[in-house]
């Protein structure tokens, strides 16, 4: 039973804060020694994923609940900045929190009505809202754009790099926001709703409650990141809204392990690379990618980041450090 | 006039063909309680190997038929023994791999084949007139085999040892467990099962639809919602919720619009959740 300071305590603090300071520095530093334009586009792309894996990973991954239709989030708040853009001209910076909370108020409402669900149907009502959303867009051409999508929306900043930037910021923003209210009491709370609900009901805490306030942040921040992606591409189509993008999150934030906000981001850069990277495969790359996306589900289900942690302890026993079982299991708060 | 019976006839046809997959899907839940994600990759499959044998290799109908739902159980009974079962625990594994091989048997099927849809022959050629609607002899084959097929399934379960010991992991594992049945086995079974009537739903339908790579996605929805409806572990519920979804969405096609059928479904899924939970003939809540 971990103790009170080994969660929340000062030293652990220091420790987390250091490890996403370092991270937090290399994703600034890198445009400094790097400025090939097709890698600031890659990673852009990465810190997008790594938005929308994180925020999915925070219902999902510590409650259980498993979101299928995340990109409802994602094409919602897309297609909202995109019409408030064309028709009111408001700017990103204001669009993009707009989007923002017109997600978290779809959160809302499909959240209260749908988290008191069990696992497979909350996932299948959640594909559902998805699915009507593409088929909205699809349908109602004139003003969503329908399969072409809206063009001309006004871009995010005047270059790449700015582009890059900007990404950078708003994912190490949402990151830190996420990683610390996991680490929290709140996230606690999430966890043990996902180990065993009902114990945590009959501990008095209205397990509903937080399951959809974790909904509404997940929202939130996807649909952020949304509204990012519209303005970056000054494109918004049905695609957004697409069943293959909730897919893909999932397989992001799984391979990368889910539980913990660090695995996302992990599974999102590596993912999104690796799409990259198999591009001279041609027609084969998606094979290959889906084909290693169930090999990692099949022999790491919890994801690299579990892997990563057991080769660190692994590692440990080697060179003599004390590992204790105590502060192995420990890993997985952390 | 015309239209209802066009309905009729029509709704009955899509209706028996999401029986087919819907009871599959609906058999694995109750048994073995996984949402087999992968369930409409079956589907596809059967449409792809159907085109395959017989476009491709020119092999004869009722052979290919067979084959081609002959490879699916066997690919089924391979996603469950070797993907599924070290998942079993942990429900969200178990959904995750088996979306991953849905995504992965979609890639597969575009390495091969291309985006592009692949057209088979219809088994019987010509139509039939039922009070001046036309129906196709593939349509009516379709219904026959789908109703054939369900019924076969029925008496599997309710008359034979081995349907029983089905119904009864479906009903209290444990119990089934002490009376001597073996569940892996059953669950082996099932899958098999499940595999087979969608393969045959998409061996039956490859004439009539095209065989594209991303054909997996809405059957797949489509028999969660009618299993939604009608109640998971229900093969009753599971028909009915077909053949009403059949008419329903038949219905709107022809009345409304085109566009406008897969919103049913959609539509109905959230409705149902949202009131009525627990489906119209379902064995178990939705609700904790």
């Amino acid at each position: 039973m971990p103790h009170f300071d080994e969660l929340y305590g000062r030293k652990v603090t220091y420790r987390r804060l250091m490890g996403l300071g370092i991270f937090s520095a290399l994703v600034l530093m890198i445009p400094v020694f790097m400025r090939d334009f097709y890698l600031l586009e890659v990673l852009f792309l990465c810190h997008y994923y790594a938005i929308l894996a994180c925020s999915w990973d925070l219902l999902t991954g510590y409650t259980g609940n498993v979101n299928f239709g995340h990109a409802f989030f994602v094409g919602g708040a897309g297609f909202t900045g995109a019409l408030l853009n064309l028709h009111l001209n408001w700017q990103p910076w204001i669009t993009l929190p707009v989007g923002g909370l017109v997600a978290a108020l779809f959160g809302l409402v499909v959240g209260s009505f749908t988290l008191r669900l069990k696992g497979p149907y909350f996932a299948g009502v959640t594909f559902c809202f998805a699915a009507l959303l593409y088929k909205l867009v699809m349908g109602a051409s004139q003003v969503l754009g329908g399969e072409e999508g809206l063009f001309g929306i006004c871009g995010l900043a005047d270059t790449s790099l700015g582009n890059y930037y900007f990404s950078a910021i708003l994912m190490l923003a949402t990151v830190f926001f996420l990683y610390f209210l996991s680490r929290s009491p709140f996230g606690l709370i999430l966890r043990s709703i996902g180990e065993n609900e009902t114990a945590c009901e009959s501990s008095g805490i209205n397990t509903t409650f937080y399951k959809v306030t974790a909904f509404v942040i997940s929202a939130f921040f996807a649909g952020v990141a949304g509204g990012m992606y519209c303005h970056a591409q000054m494109h918004v189509g049905p695609e957004l809204a697409h069943d293959s993008l909730s897919g893909l999150i999932l397989m992001m934030a799984v391979v990368g392990g889910m539980g913990s906000i660090t695995g996302p981001i992990l599974g999102a850069y590596l993912l999104t690379g690796l799409n990259e990277s198999l591009r001279f495969m041609g027609e084969l790359r998606l094979l290959i990618y889906s084909g290693i996306v169930v090999l990692v589900v099949l022999f790491a289900p919890k994801g690299l980041i579990d892997i990563i942690g057991k080769a660190k302890v692994l590692a440990g026993i080697r060179m003599g450090w004390k590992i204790n079982r105590h502060e192995a299991k420990l890993k997985a708060y952390d | 006039m015309t239209t209802l019976l066009g309905i009729l006839i029509l709704g009955t046809v899509w209706g028996s063909l999401y029986s087919l997959i819907a009871v599959g899907f609906s058999l694995i839940f109750g048994v073995a309680g996984i949402i087999n994600l992968s369930h409409g990759s079956f589907y596809m499959l059967g449409a792809y190997l159907a085109y395959t044998f017989m476009t491709v290799l020119g092999i004869n109908v009722p052979l290919s038929a067979l084959m081609a739902v002959a490879l699916t159980v066997l690919v089924g009974m391979a996603v469950d023994r070797f993907c599924i079962k070290p998942m079993r625990e942990r429900h969200v594994y178990v959904l995750i791999i088996t979306l991953s091989l849905a995504f992965f048997f979609q890639e597969l099927m575009y390495a091969f084949y291309g985006p592009y849809g692949k057209a088979v022959k219809s088994f019987v050629v010509g139509e039939i007139e039922l009070g001046r609607v036309e129906v196709s002899y593939q349509k009516v084959l379709t219904l026959l085999v789908s109703t054939v097929a369900v019924s076969l399934l029925w008496l599997f379960i309710k008359k034979t040892k081995t349907g029983k010991s089905v119904a009864a992991v479906a009903q209290n594992k444990d119990a089934a467990i002490l009376m001597g049945i073996q569940y892996e086995r059953v669950y082996l079974i099932t899958m098999a099962i499940s595999a087979g009537l969608a393969a045959v739903a998409g061996v039956f339908i490859a004439p009539v639809l095209e065989a594209v790579p991303g054909m997996w996605t809405f059957p797949l929805f489509k028999a969660f919602a009618i299993v939604i409806i009608g109640g998971l572990g229900s093969i009753e519920g599971a028909v009915i919720a077909a053949m009403l979804l059949g008419y329903a969405e038949t219905a709107v096609s022809i009345l409304v619009s085109p566009n406008f059928t897969d919103m049913v479904y959609l539509v109905a899924t959230i409705f149902i959740l949202v009131v009525r939970p627990t489906g119209l003939m379902s064995k178990s809540l939705a609700y904790k």
